[in-house]
């Protein structure tokens, strides 16, 4: 564990090195960043404006929603996205074979080798508009708050690499499925909003995404003391069982990787 | 006429090469359908039958949503990513050798994508319509449909010239990617894709009209909708040529400033 450590320290570093190396790239990331998150509040805060509440939920839960979605996916993209990205293209031109004879784990090595250092700016806009927003609401947040807040983000987290990990896989037998990143990208959109907006439509499609419904909302509900005991249960099974299957999964489909460019 | 001969084959190549990979192809059409779903629900869900949001029900919402979609792939969609890497990886040379215009060639390509785009896109919502019913307003007025598809026109131009302008910065810089990202952003929320630009507060709604983004998804559909009076939809066209021609000038001078510049070394 403590080498796994190490290499990531060091891979951090290299992270920075070469952000510094591409400054402008760095600054536009910043930049584009700010904006989706910006862009991601004034949707919600649009949609709110008329109707005080929007799906059994209140403005400023639906706020919250919002700043925790811009925290969530600054994380996810920040320690994983790149690394997807890079992993369907690797597949695809047979240079898994470098990655699997390395010492260290090659989910590891897959998955988090890069980070988008940038996504910091969508991070720190998130928090800022939740502790915002929180105040407005007199929540009074206490360390437990946070780091309890912070233990279901983790889970959340591992739903959503899980899912993405376990989709991603599939470009071992079909290599050039080049858009597939992109497909998860609007698989993401699906934990923007609150279960009960896939509920009230229909039953099947929530039991199709409920795992994704958890992702988000779950550490949103803490946050606003509207958790059950229920709901820790679901996001923490669900979260262990999801990471379980996904690395069952890419051990079961590395005997069929041929080393063969597609 | 050998030339539009061979304009058209570069359009038909550009769907052959699009379809070439089925399996990736419906992986694309079935995140368009997930993004277009999402949107649905959400709209679905806060306009119940019989309320209103901002002076739109349920159908008139659902309408400019499915509407927008349809438009999104037919205007939105484009070929023009790859004028940057003929730039930047030095291979323009080989167009500019051609006897052939390089804008020309590009908005052929783009034709043939939006052929493919729209076609798939009619099917995808005609199931959605099939599983769902949604309301989904025909219009019949002569007039309605005679400045709407001027402004289809005018919309499609202007993307073209706005992506090929966004792709000539590569002849200055090797980092394409990031002002792609930002107009893209941009895109989403101001061109009315998302939601009609007429919620937003007044004072806003009407500062974005003197922008080119809603020249590209909600005027057009609005000009569909008829829900904009003879003078509004006049004007409407009005500014969405300016900004047509404007931005044709724009590329031309770019383009020529570029070309100057262009030393064809490569990545």
């Amino acid at each position: 564990m403590k080498k796994y450590f190490i290499i990531y320290r060091h891979l951090v570093y290299l992270s920075f090195s070469s952000l510094l190396a591409y400054r402008i790239n760095f600054f536009n990331g910043i930049f584009a960043s700010i904006l989706w998150s910006s862009f991601g509040l004034l949707s919600t805060f649009l949609l709110t404006s008329r109707s005080p509440q929007v799906f059994g939920w209140t403005r400023n839960e639906l706020l919250v929603l919002a700043s925790v979605y811009n925290i969530f996916f600054g994380l996810f993209y920040l320690f994983f996205s790149r690394n997807f990205a890079e992993l369907t293209r690797i597949i695809h031109f047979g240079q898994l074979d470098g990655y699997l004879l390395r010492p260290i784990d090659s989910q590891f090595s897959l998955t988090c080798w890069y980070q988008g250092l940038y996504q910091i700016a969508r991070i720190i806009i998130g928090t800022i508009f939740l502790v915002y927003i929180l105040s407005l609401m007199h929540i009074h947040i206490t360390v437990l708050h946070v780091l309890s807040f912070v233990l279901f983000l983790i889970f959340g987290i591992i739903i959503l690499y899980s899912v993405w990990f376990m989709v991603l896989t599939t470009t071992i037998w079909f290599t050039n499925l080049s858009n597939l990143v992109d497909f998860m990208y609007s698989v993401n959109l699906v934990t923007k909003y609150p279960q009960e907006m896939y509920k009230g439509f229909s039953q099947y499609l929530f039991i199709a995404i409920f795992p994704l419904t958890l992702a988000i909302v779950i550490p949103v509900k803490q946050l606003i003391e509207k958790i059950i005991l229920g709901d820790i249960a679901s996001l923490m099974i669900t979260a262990i069982l999801l990471f379980i299957v996904s690395r069952k999964f890419w051990q079961y489909a590395l005997r069929f990787y041929t080393s063969a460019s597609g | 006429m050998s030339n539009l001969k061979s304009y058209y084959l570069v359009g038909r190549n550009t769907w052959d090469e699009t379809v070439s990979y089925r399996l990736n192809f419906m992986v694309w059409r079935l995140r368009v359908v997930l993004q277009l779903l999402t949107t649905y629900f959400l709209w679905f869900t806060i306009l119940p039958s019989g309320k209103y949001f901002a002076g739109y029900n349920q159908s008139m919402m659902l309408t400019y949503i499915l509407g927008t979609a349809i438009l999104s792939a037919f205007i939105l969609s484009t070929r023009t990513s790859s004028v940057a890497e003929d730039i930047t990886q030095g291979t323009l040379s080989n167009y500019l050798i051609r006897p052939l215009n390089y804008f020309w060639y590009y908005f052929s390509r783009d034709l043939g994508d939006k052929a493919m785009n729209i076609v798939f896109s009619i099917g995808e919502i005609s199931v959605i319509v099939l599983f769902f019913h949604p309301p989904f307003y025909i219009q019949t007025n002569i007039i309605y449909l005679v400045v709407f598809f001027i402004s289809l026109i005018f919309a499609i131009v202007l993307n073209f010239f706005f992506n090929m302008i966004l792709s000539f910065i590569g002849f200055w810089s090797n980092e394409v990617w990031a002002p792609r990202f930002i107009f893209y952003i941009l895109l989403t929320f101001f061109a009315g894709g998302l939601f009609p630009l007429d919620i937003l507060p007044r004072p806003l709604f009407i500062f974005f009209q003197l922008l080119p983004f809603p020249y590209l998804l909600y005027t057009p559909m609005k000009l569909y909708l008829g829900t904009l009076n003879i003078n509004q939809s006049f004007l409407s066209l009005l500014i969405g040529g300016l900004w047509t021609i404007g931005t044709w000038i724009i590329a031309k001078h770019i383009w020529r400033k570029g070309l100057k510049l262009y030393g064809a070394e490569g990545k």
